[in-house]
Parts: C-alpha cells; structure tokens; sequence
C-alpha cells in the first residue's frame, strides 16, 4: 500500500535513539479508514502515530514506516465523525499492535447525527430567535441528569423558523423548544390588551411536561426532519418588588421552568427600587428566582419562590437572602511518622517556600447540587492559618451530593454531619436554621489494590472500582493499556471491580448498567494499611 | 424623532431620555382624531396585507397599539388623544421599521386638530440575505470558520467600512445572515484547517522522532506549491508534519486575500444572495518574537488582525510564548503585550509576514501612557461613569474608568492615533474644557504619538440644553428633512453634533445639547448625504441658523429647508 504513494516516504526521517533505549523491531504498517455505519472509506482522515500525521487518501487508506514493535496509540480525527470511545479514553487514542503479524488495519468512524425542521406558529407562521435543544439523559455524580447535548449547534432558528442540531452522536434524544424569546421579536406581542403568548418551553411532540415527551431514537449517520408547531396561549401580567438582605445586591429576576433553565426574563427591571415587570407569562407553574450577589460579585446566589400563574399578578413581593454558612472540620488521624509530601509556594515576595504540607487542608470537599448542576461550591485548597476549619459560603438551599477527597495520599475514612452519613446520603440544605458541620476523617493507613487484566488480544481498558458499602462515593477509575493496575489509596472496604474494552464508551455512571455486569465483576474486600490483588476479565461489551 | 434600537436583533422602541419629559397635551379627544394609512413595499409599491403596523405615543414608547393590515395594506388607529406618536411596521420578509425612516430617525405622526395624520403613505424596504457555504480544497465543509460581514457605503452620514456582525459555520459549512439593508457588503472568512498541525521549530528538542511518513494535503498541489516560494526553508530538521504545516489566509467572498481587490457583494432590496466560499491553503509560518522584553520578564503574547478599508479589522489570531504558528503569509496588524497589567510593552504595527523569521518587538509602535484628571462634581460619579478615547479613523473606542477621585489611567495604553474625548458620567453634566501635555489638543481631539506621556486635565459643568423647533419652506413645515446641530470646529467636535428627523408637522427636539457656539441647518434628503463630514455640510452652512446655547437653556427655532 505505501509503495502506491512513494512521495510519502520521502519525508520519512530516522529514528534518533538515546541511550537508554534498546534497540526495537520496525515494522511498515497500513491500514483503511472505514465509516462504521455503511462500510465506506472515509478520504481525508487524519491519522496520527507518535507525533506523525497524515491524511488518508482518496481509498481511506494510510501507511506509516518504520513504527515500532508494541502497542501504539493512534489517534483519528475527521469532521462529521465520532471515535468510538472517545470520550473515555484520553483524546481519540485507539491501540494498534504493531509487530510481525500485523495485517491491514481497519480503524472506524461512527457519523454524526443530525436533526432539523421548522418551527411554526399561527397559521404555519415561521418563528424565529426559537431556541430548539436535544436533551439526553446521563448518569453522573449520583444521579440520573436531563442535558443540553447540542452545546454548540443549537443557533436560534432563523428568520424562515429553520433549526438544525448537529454533531450527535447516536442516541436516545428529547427535543426542547425554548421560545420565551420569540415574542420579543413580534411587534406589540406583549402590550395588546388580552395578551398571549408562546410558552417559555414546549417538549416535542407539544407537551408541557418532559415527562409526557417523545423520545427520539437516532442511529449514527442518521438525519432527522421534525416539525414543530406552538400556539399562543393566554398570558398574563406579573409584577412585583424584589429585595435583598444583608450585604446582598440584587443583579435580575427571572421566571425558571422545569429544567432549572430561564424561560422569561423581565420586561422591565429597576435595579434601584427593585421593581420587576414580565409583562405575558403564559398560564402556568413557574419558579420566580431572584438572582444577587455581593457588592465585589464575588460571591452570587439566588432565592426561589413557586409562581403559579392563572390571571394577573402584582405586587408579589421577594427577598433575596444569603445561602448557608455551612462549616467543615477535616479531622487528621495521620501516622504523626508518616510525611505526607512536600509542598512548594511562592510567598509574595518571590521567595520560594518549602513545607511539610500541614498548612493545607487534608481534604478537598465538594457540593454538587442534585436538582441543578450549576449548583457547585468547593472548598479552598490554599495554605491557611487553620486548613483544619474550613467553610462553605453562601450555599442556595437545596438538595446536594457530598464528595471529598484526600489532597495528600491518604482516603477519606468517613464524612458526616449531624446523624447523615454523607458517603450514602442526600445533603440537603434548609432556606434557614442551624446546619450542623461538615466532618471529614482523613486517614493514611490505606490499603493498596493490585488488579490484574486478562483481555486477548490485549487491549485498552477502563477499570472501575466501585465501593459497595458507600455508593455514593465516587469510584476509583482509570483506563490503562497494561497488563497490571494499581489503586494505591482506597478506603478499607469491600469493592467490586469492572474492566471494559474502553473502546465501547460504556456508561458506567449508570448504575444499571453496573448491576447487568455485576457478574462479571470481581468482589473484594481490602483492610486498613492492607494490599490485596486481584484479576479480572475485560468485559467486551454487545454493541 | 430619534429611535433608539435594543438588541435581540429586531426593532425595539424605548423610552429616550428627551422626549420622555413631552407628554400628549389635555385637549378633550375629539372623536374624529386617528392615524390611518397604507403600508407597501418600498420597491413595488404594492400593498403589505397581514403586517403588523403599531401605534405609542411617544412619551410611552413601550405603550404599543397595533393592528394588522387588511388585503390592501391598511391600517387605521382611531380614538387617538392629540399628540405625537411613534409609527412602526413590521411584516415577514420586510425590515421592521418606523415611518418614513433613515438610520436611527423616523418622522412622528402628530395627532390634532388642524394636522394631516390620516392617509399616510408607509414604505417598507424589504430586507436581505447573504447566506453560503465555506468549502475546503477538497471540496468538504469548514465547520466553525469565522465569518465577518461588512457593510460598506453610506451608512449613518459617513462614506466607510462598518463591521455588521459575524457568525460561524455549522457543520455543513453554512453561514447565514439575516434582515439586511440593501447596499454593498464584503464577507471575510477566518479559519484554520481542521488537520493542521503545527510543530514547533524554534523551540530547543522540538521533537525527538521515530520516523513516519506523511501525506499531500491536498489532490491539487498548484495551491500549496504556488506560494512555496514565499516561505523561508525551516531552520530545524523536518519532522514529518510538513504538509499538514499549513493555514488559511482570511479570504473574502470572491476568493481574494486582499480586502481591498475584494468583491463587493451588491445587495437589492429583497435579494438573496448565495456567497460561497472556498478556502485554500498556504503553508503556515513560524514566528519567533524577540528584543523588548518586558521588565516583568513575562513572556509577551500578539494579537494578528486582518484590515478591512477603512473599517475594524478581523480578528486573526493570538499567540504566544517562544513561538507563534499557524500563521498565512500577508499583511497584518500586529498587536502586541508585554503583559496584563500596564501599558509597558503594548504596541502594535503594520507587518508583511513573507517569510518564517524573527520579529523583532523593539520595532513597533509603543502604546501611549495617557491618564487624566476630571474635575466633577462627586455626586455625579458612578461605578459606571467613564472615559472614552473615540479613534477618529479606525472607529474603536478606549475606554477608562473614571476612579472616585475623578482620575482615569488607560491602564493597557494607547494605540497611536487621532482621538476624540468624551466622557459619561449621570445626566447632564458635559466637558467644559480639555487641556492637555504631552499632545496637540484641537476642540476635544488629541494627537496620540507612539510611545507618547500624555496627561489631561479636564473640567465639566451641568447644564446640558435643549433645542426644538420647526423646519420650514415658504412658511410652511416640512415633515421627514434632517435637522443636524454643528458645532464650531467640527472637525475636532464629533461628539458635539446633535441629529433630528422632523415630524408629520415639521417639528423636531435635539435633547442633551452641550453649551456653545452652533449652526443648525434642516436639509432635504440630507440623509442621502455624507452628513458626518464636515466638508460637505459647509455648503450648507452659510444658510443655517447660528445658534448660541447657554446652560441648561431651551430653544424654539424656525429653521428653513435647504
């Protein structure tokens, strides 16, 4: 195949070899680039071998010389495609086995999904400055989240109603009209005397309720045409006067739907008096969300209110009031012989400074909001004069999941407050009254787990450890092209470990997907300051 | 009347400080009084059925009344209080505007007893559309290329190049850019080839490499090769990525790099226009920066910006560090900053990029160190009031926070050039006077030389005045004539001219006038002017009305229609 393009093996340059190498097999390599959906070479791919890139030719083929005998990562590139598994694995590597039996590669590439259509009102009227979503479901930090998966291609639809969502990859999507804006763009919409007007959000086919909505299968390649058609509905006036406390200013006001996203923003608003106008919200069940912050906007937060909209509304009245203070205690029970490391910093002056890390807190805790995952406050990890007493600052009331990590070796042995175990329970954070500490054990007695891989041919693979006794811990991964993997820093505690063929993108966040898979896992159980190994089988997963 | 547009793209009306003082008059409401008239294409004539047309008086804009035309484009609004109200239309395929409207001014209708508000004529242009396709060499979309548009024409009073927006490609390399006015555009494409790959060349053990192999970049060489010559040969070995080492030379619809043999896409009211795109790559350079460190030792970082004309130019690039890559061979701006937090080391100048090289920093144009003293009343700063520095030639505004003692630092420094001065501060309050080292100080213009300490010293009063009036021919007013204020000096006076349509009944208001000596002049189709340029008001001066305004002064002035 290469001897087809001799050009390209006039650029060949040879291999520059250090001492510590030993001296390896080469091996010409060649291969195809093929469209997973329909068998086709894809021209004009760019492969890439250890810093080398080419394009493929016209044939989807591609040829390097010289490679060395092993395992070599390849990377894939090509608009209009997806890597299988690439957003596992680090970039869009893919392993090769390069040696003497290497015969023709063939590397593919799913094709992005599409969909697109029209949105229409009144009389098929064409709506513009729509916004118009694909939403799927993921499984990440403790839940089951609806997303946005069109970041990036979802432009409002144009002056002919036109949308177009791209880049997906196959799937299972709910379609999400925003149309909160179009009436904006309609001269007088919103002053006529009996005003109507577009729901702030629709889910395809026209329900109001995600739940009700019909879910759109997409294979890879797949370009899909929908309709979607709104009708005004009765609106009314909503006004009102909003008020900060405490060192709070207010910043807008805005109506949030079912998603946690702004559907309406005010028609008018005085910052200065606090008086707030959204001259026609449909008939409907809102949240009525003041957003503020401090006076540095250092620090923002916001207050919710239910809106329950069926005829006019005036002079609602809302106070914007500080999140929680919410204290941590990172408690140290460290081998006083054990060193935890060392840290460097540069002071103000420019003088380096060396310590033995005990200025800084042992542990990294996280809040991450379960009803929006805008909703994050971590804690610092600077030097402080006290690391062991930290706080979160300014929290909106709300449900959360509480994750905290050892900065310094070591494992998080328990995180608690008041009564909850926060490794196996919700945190939830009450619009006022007392909120007992956060408490984080730290210890440095942690056990070390060996795990072992059997996969023929060997292969890169995605290896979870998943605590059985606190699953809302997150688990331990790596994905890993060796024969052996370490877990150097677990918690004592009984583990269940997976390995996948991390080129199937699996859903592990799932939980599932773990349970269908469950067999396949290995059960083990690891003691304070123990080290344990044990071997598992890469799980191919069915496509 | 004065509009004032809001964003979301379309026309929305608001309530401008000047005129919402002027309420409709407490006459009884005559029955009779209303506002009717048909609306049509302004091209065609024809009449415009199931448009939106609205009604606010124009001390409410927000205080819309709108009806829909029937089959023969009427529109009637009956019942109506005396007054002045705002007109505005809107139908799909046309441009939202108000009556008889030129930039940002429209004629009011005004509503009474003796004035003529019924049987209006209302044109409507229709709007226009460029959209395209940016292709590569091989014939595949270009996703997320930068796609400038640029109007360029007569466009609020001034003969020039106006930036109208851009946007990006999506995935099938289209582009798309909606309700424009008819005239002359050029559309500029940015992009990098998605396969590029740059390796360092400069820096020290750029790549320790097995060997590879690589391929053509393209099945059409002639591109590539055609523009070989004006590439340096790299000064390290090769290192297998050669002939992915390549760029896009922003290209103009048409195919040209050079802005100024661009073709012009001519856009007629209503057109469509396809404006496709293919870019072609050229391999990239590899710049080195030297000389002119800056004394905090950081590393500086360049900004590469393409000219448009006369109009901003587009952004390129930035990059930074030992070397900058990627980069077409041409004509750039070239911005660069010695770091974030001051003036020292900030410059820009004019390069030809032909070749790989050194570019050595210590030959640019230093940004000037300016800062200023604003003598104003405390109560009249805000944590928003400002300074502004309007470039005279390039358009673009610096602007400097005006601290609580009244001191403004243009922290990143000055590029060179002519720049008017204005400040805003809380309502009312003007510069009175500008004095300045360090700089020629014309009016409120100063010189910025490269490299230049400037410091100024400016004093402020309240009292800004307003101007009505009538503008008249034989005696009787005329609707629809622009009214321009200007200045003595009005060269070095930019920010000091005032603008006005006159109403169904001739009249007009020019709000927030600053004290001093003016000529007010009413023109006929003035719009059709370059009405920003001195030269070609003085004409017109000498049949204008010199007008002396003193503080927080009001003026009723009849002013006759040239």
């Amino acid at each position: 195949m290469a001897t087809r393009f001799p050009f390209l093996l006039a650029i060949v340059c040879s291999l520059t070899l250090t001492s510590a190498q030993q001296p390896q097999d080469r091996f010409d390599i060649a291969g195809m680039v093929v469209n997973s959906a329909t068998g086709k070479p894809i021209a004009r791919a760019l492969v890439e071998l250890y810093g080398h890139a080419m394009l493929t030719s016209v044939d989807g083929e591609f040829a390097f010389a010289g490679v060395p005998a092993g395992t070599a990562q390849v990377t894939l590139e090509k608009p209009g495609y997806f890597v299988p598994g690439a957003k596992l694995t680090n970039g869009s590597a893919i392993s090769i086995e390069v040696g003497p039996d290497t015969g023709k590669i063939v590397l593919k590439l799913a094709p992005e999904a599409a969909i697109f259509g029209r949105v229409t009102g009144k009389d098929e009227e064409p709506l513009e400055g729509a916004r118009v979503e694909a939403l799927k479901y993921v499984f990440r930090e403790g839940g089951r989240r609806l997303i946005n998966a069109s970041i990036g291609s979802d432009r409002p639809t144009d002056e002919d109603g036109n949308f177009k969502i791209s880049v997906l990859p196959a799937g299972r999507y709910y379609i999400a009209v925003w149309a909160g804006n179009v009436d904006r763009r309609t001269l007088g919409a919103r002053t006529i005397e009996t005003p109507e007007a577009y729901p702030g959000v629709i889910f395809y086919p026209g329900m109001k309720d995600m739940g009700a909505a019909t879910a759109i299968d997409l294979v890879p390649g797949q370009r899909m045409e929908l309709q979607l058609s709104l009708t005004r509905e009765p609106a009314y006036k909503v006004s009102g006067t909003v008020t900060a406390t405490g060192y709070l200013l207010v910043r807008n006001v805005y109506i949030v739907g079912p998603m946690d996203e702004p559907l309406f923003t005010t028609d008018q608003f005085d910052a200065r008096t606090g008086k707030f106008e959204f001259r026609a919200v449909p008939a409907g069940k809102y949240t009525l969300r003041v957003n503020g912050s401090d006076l540095q906007n250092k620090v923002s937060t916001f207050s919710d209110q239910t809106l329950t909209v069926s005829h006019p509304l005036a002079d609602l009245k809302l106070v914007l009031r500080p999140g929680a203070d919410i204290p941590v205690v990172i408690h140290r029970e460290l081998d006083p012989s054990r060193s935890l490391g060392r840290c460097t910093s540069v002071l103000p002056n420019g003088e380096p400074h060396e310590s033995d890390c005990s200025e800084y807190p042992a542990a990294f805790v996280e809040l991450i909001g379960l009803e929006s995952e805008g909703r994050r406050y971590n804690t610092a990890s600077n030097a402080l004069p006290d690391p062991s007493t930290l706080e979160f600052h300014g929290v909106t009331p709300g449900k959360y999941l509480v994750r905290a990590r050892a900065n310094f070796g070591g494992y998080v042995q328990s995180l608690r407050s008041g009564g909850l175990d926060l490794l196996e329970q919700t945190f939830t954070v009450p619009g006022n009254g007392q909120i007992a500490p956060i408490e984080v054990v730290v210890r440095d007695d942690a056990a070390e787990l060996r795990v072992g891989l059997r996969a023929d041919p060997p292969r890169r693979a995605l290896v979870l450890v998943v605590p059985v006794s606190a699953p809302r811990a997150a688990p331990e991964m790596t994905a890993t092209s060796s024969k052996w993997i370490g877990f150097p820093n677990l918690a004592p505690g009984t583990y269940d470990v997976f390995a996948f063929d991390a080129q199937a993108a699996p859903d592990y966040a799932d939980p599932d997907f773990l349970s269908r898979y469950a067999g396949k896992a290995a059960r083990v159980t690891v003691t304070a300051g123990g080290k344990a190994s044990v071997t598992v089988d890469v799980i191919q997963l069915e496509e | 009347m004065i509009l004032r547009m809001v964003s979301l793209g379309l026309l929305v009306l608001a309530v401008t400080a000047s005129l919402a003082e002027q309420t409709a008059p407490a006459l009884p409401r005559p029955a009779d009084l209303g506002i009717s008239g048909t609306l049509v294409d302004s091209v065609s004539g024809q009449p415009l059925a199931r448009a939106r047309v609205a009604i606010a008086p124009v001390s409410e804009r927000d205080n819309l009344t709108t009806v829909i035309t029937g089959q023969d484009g009427n529109f009637s609004f009956s019942g109506l209080m005396p007054g002045k109200y705002t007109l505005t239309a809107q139908a799909r395929g046309y441009l939202t505007q108000s009556f008889d409207q030129h930039d940002r001014f429209a004629s009011s209708i005004v509503v009474g007893p003796d004035l003529v508000s019924t049987g209006l004529l209302f044109r409507l242009p229709p709007e226009g559309l460029i959209v395209g396709v940016v292709t590569d060499e091989a014939g595949e979309a270009v996703r997320n290329a930068m796609v400038a548009l640029y109007y360029t024409g007569l466009s609020g009073g001034v003969e020039a190049t106006r930036s109208r927006g851009s946007a990006s490609t999506d995935d099938d390399g289209r582009y798309h850019f909606g309700h424009l006015v008819p005239g002359r555009y050029l559309v500029a494409i940015n992009a990098r080839p998605w396969y590029a790959r740059y390796t360092p060349r400069y820096a020290p053990n750029a790549r320790v490499s097995v060997s590879g192999a690589s391929a053509s970049i393209t099945n059409d060489q002639d591109g590539l090769s055609a523009s070989t010559h004006a590439v340096a040969s790299p000064p390290s070995q090769d290192t297998g990525n050669t002939q992915l080492d390549v760029a896009y030379p922003v290209t103009f619809y048409g195919g040209e790099t050079d802005a100024s043999k661009a073709m012009p896409i001519v856009l007629a009211a209503g057109d469509r226009v396809q404006a496709d795109v293919t870019l072609q790559p050229v391999h990239a350079l590899h710049l080195r920066l030297s000389g002119g460190q800056g004394e905090s030792g950081l590393q500086p970082w360049v900004m590469l910006e393409k000219s448009v004309l006369d109009g901003p130019p587009v952004f390129v690039m930035t990059g930074g560090g030992q070397e900058i890559v990627g980069v077409a061979p041409g004509r750039y701006l070239m911005k660069t900053y010695g770091n974030g937090s001051d003036a020292n080391g900030n410059e820009s100048r004019e390069v030809d990029l032909t070749a790989v090289g050194e570019l050595d920093r210590s030959l640019g144009n230093p940004y000037a160190q300016i800062t200023a003293k604003v003598e104003v009343d405390p109560s009249a700063l805000s944590p928003q009031a400002s300074m502004q520095l309007l470039n005279k030639k390039t358009r673009e505004t610096v602007v400097g926070r005006l601290g609580s003692d009244g001191e403004v630092v243009f922290k990143n420094g000055v590029p060179p050039g002519s720049y008017e001065v204005s400040i805003s501060t809380t309502a009312g309050i003007y510069l009175k006077s500008l004095m300045a080292t360090g700089t020629a100080v014309s009016g409120r213009t100063i010189e910025v030389r490269s490299g230049g300490n400037i410091k100024m010293l400016v004093t402020t009063a309240r009292g800004q005045a307003r101007i009505t009036g009538t503008a008249q021919r034989d005696g009787k007013p005329v609707a629809g004539v622009m009214i321009v204020l200007v200045p003595a000096d009005p060269a070095h006076n930019e920010v000091l001219f005032r603008r006005d349509q006159s109403d169904s009944d001739g009249t007009f208001t020019l709000a927030s006038v600053v004290p001093g000596k003016y000529t007010l002049l009413a023109i006929e189709k003035g719009w059709e002017l370059e009405w920003m340029n001195p030269d070609v008001l003085r004409s017109y001066l000498g049949r204008g009305v010199a007008v002396e305004v003193r503080e927080n002064d009001k003026y009723d002035i009849k002013v006759p229609v040239q």
